[in-house]
């Protein structure tokens, strides 16, 4: 069986403007401190979508978030707190709405408090999630460079109009290996706009990338269609950036309503109760959910059972865990560049590529199929101890897709698998 | 606040402001219930009151679908020439996100004795957090009836326009048209012309 590193891309270009974009304030620690004094307090949208005359028709028609709204300025008044910002979750049937504790306060004894006022459906301190660590270098390869047998994969799928939401720092939507690769792009961070970042550009082209004309890299998947939700900001030199449980809720309801197969998460925090119900609502809904998990991390969502944990080769690995390329990754960087990269991060990405193949050519595989498939051609494969077999795994879906033609079997099913191929 | 009161494409405020207020009530249930007060102005006439009352049940199919039914009673100045304009209006909507369609029947359009089913499709493509592009088109159709001349059976009217919602209010920028012509319209004064609107609306 044909060994697979799925974690490197075929680049056929010198590497040009590899340096990154200027990062954004706040600090990794400033970002703590500001957001350690937030709560979030969801509110039941307590209205279905229904007809409403009035001189704004619509969006109306979608939902009412007055009653939401006079109820969260009802518990301000009465608790002392600023609303600093809201949002929809239809996905919860709740509107969040982001609050700054008062001053003499404590966070956690507020949110206690709330969380036993009936008028509210739940409450939770905002908390910080920070992307893995990004460049390790810009690179200079020599034209013609070829580390990857991607092509034997791409023989049998390339995640053809499947729709993948990447929800991390900004993506460069120009880069000439993204820009056609790229659904729509959105923001979710509050005060600043859509901009090109290291990080999130170097998963997207892990994942989509496509070579323009001659040059160029290929990613795992670039028959797929990404959508860059951009969740997080670059804190300091761009070597890192970090989001909080808001932007990810915020970016995770909007995947929820783009008909995405995939999303990816390559970031890390601590346990979130908003986040992790959004997650299972993802799931249920037929996402499958990957995440990057680091040892060294507290290791949210990557440690919630749902999720697809991925492992960099050569990390510590959890049982579970699947295990893909995630050192010394070649992949694309703002400004039309392209850099090596090491992290779970992008491990991660990897695996949501591979995600997008199996169900390009199983697409009625459910989460929890897509990641037993993942998990057992890590567990057993031949490409080594503990290190994904992209190519078993999808060749083991096409056999489970072709086998779903048969009379008698459910679309989508996974046989039993035989042997480790 | 509106610079032009709009019902299905058509001016009823002679392409001049109108002021409207209204309630609504959910209950957790699905039942709602509610009423729009707004001025109108016809025939260069002074304004006056219109008034619609509703009430409904919708259903969630999921977090992102529903379906409802509801049942209106509008009301408008009488004529004591022509009557009675009140008429019952029956409609069912299915909605998915942002997006839905709604069928009304009406078996008295206007009090003139139509029959009128009425098609309407709607949509809001959100732009930011806070500004949406929203899409309206509707097809009229009728038949019966005792105006003189007679409507058009079929009308059509659109709207396209921009949605902003800050600090509590929302403001609503959108340009509506019909296809009725002018000399088929049943109320002067371009009233079925294509016009620009501009709203501005607050929820308490």
């Amino acid at each position: 069986m044909m060994r697979l590193w799925v974690a490197t891309a075929t680049v056929l270009a010198l590497c040009q403007g590899c340096g990154a974009v200027p990062g954004r304030t706040p600090e990794p620690e400033a970002a703590q401190e500001a957001v350690s004094r937030q709560l979030l307090v969801m509110v039941r949208e307590q209205s279905l979508p229904h007809y409403r005359p009035g001189p704004l028709s619509w969006p109306e028609y979608g939902g009412n978030s007055g009653h939401a709204l006079r109820v969260a300025r009802s518990l301000g008044r009465d608790y002392g707190f600023e609303l600093l910002s809201d949002w929809s979750m239809p996905a919860l049937a709740v509107r969040c709405f982001l609050v700054q504790v008062p001053d003499g306060e404590s966070p956690a004894g507020l949110a206690a408090r709330l969380a036993r006022d009936p008028r509210v459906e739940s409450a939770q301190p905002q908390q910080v999630f920070r992307v893995a660590r990004a460049m390790d270098a810009p690179v200079s390869l020599p034209l013609g460079t070829q580390r990857v047998y991607l092509a034997a994969l791409h023989r049998l799928a390339t995640g053809r109009d499947i729709r993948v939401a990447q929800i991390d720092s900004g993506v460069d939507t120009e880069h000439p290996d993204l820009r056609r690769q790229l659904a729509q792009a959105r923001n979710f961070v509050d005060g600043s706009r859509f901009q090109p970042e290291v990080h999130g550009t170097a998963v997207a082209g892990i994942i989509v990338a496509k070579p323009d004309h001659d040059s160029g890299m290929t990613g795992v998947a670039p028959g797929a269609r990404l959508l860059p939700l951009r969740a997080c900001w670059e804190a300091g030199a761009g070597d890192t950036a970090v989001c909080t449980s808001f932007t990810l809720a915020k970016a995770l309801q909007f995947a929820l309503n783009q008909r995405v197969r995939v999303i990816n998460l390559s970031l890390t925090g601590p346990r979130d109760r908003l986040l992790e119900r959004l997650i299972e609502r993802a799931v249920s809904d037929g996402i499958t959910v990957v995440s990057a998990l680091d040892a060294t991390e507290p290791g949210f969502p990557g440690t919630h059972p749902d999720v697809v944990a991925v492992v960099a080769d050569g990390k510590t690995a959890p049982a579970g865990a699947v295990v893909a390329p995630g050192l010394d990754v070649v992949t694309t960087t703002p400004g039309a560049g392209w850099g090596f990269f090491s992290g779970s991060s992008f491990a991660a990405a990897n695996v949501s590529g591979v995600a997008a193949l199996l169900l390009q050519v199983s697409p009625g595989l459910s989460p929890s199929q897509v990641r037993e498939l993942l998990r057992q051609h890590t567990q057993a494969s031949s490409a080594g101890p503990g290190l994904l077999d992209a190519c078993a795994a999808l060749a083991e879906a096409a056999r489970a897709a072709a086998q779903s033609c048969r009379p008698g079997r459910a679309a989508g099913a996974v046989p039993p698998r035989a042997s480790a191929s | 606040m509106l610079s032009d009161y709009r019902f299905r494409g058509i001016s009823l405020s002679d392409r001049r402001p109108a002021l409207q207020g209204w309630a609504s009530y959910d209950h957790p249930s699905g039942l709602y219930a509610g009423a729009l007060v707004s001025t109108i102005s016809i025939y260069g006439l002074d304004p006056e009151l219109s008034a619609e009352a509703y009430g409904g049940y919708a259903y969630a199919l999921s977090p992102r679908a529903a379906l409802d039914v509801t049942v209106s009673r509008y009301f408008y100045p009488e004529s004591s020439v022509q009557g009675s304009y009140d008429f019952n209006d029956f409609s069912f909507g299915a909605s998915l996100d942002r997006v839905n369609a709604r069928v009304h029947y009406s078996g008295d359009y206007f009090g003139r004795g139509d029959q009128a089913v009425y098609v309407e499709f709607n949509a809001a493509l959100p732009l930011s957090d806070r500004l949406s592009l929203v899409g309206h088109f509707g097809e009229l159709a009728r038949s019966g009836g005792t105006t003189a001349p007679p409507p058009p059976r079929f009308q059509a009217d659109a709207k396209i326009g921009l949605v902003w919602t800050v600090a509590g209010f929302a403001l609503e920028f959108s340009v509506v048209g019909t296809d009725v012509p002018s000399n088929q319209c049943p109320l002067p004064n371009q009233s079925c012309a294509p016009g620009v609107v501009l709203a501005v609306s607050r929820e308490f």
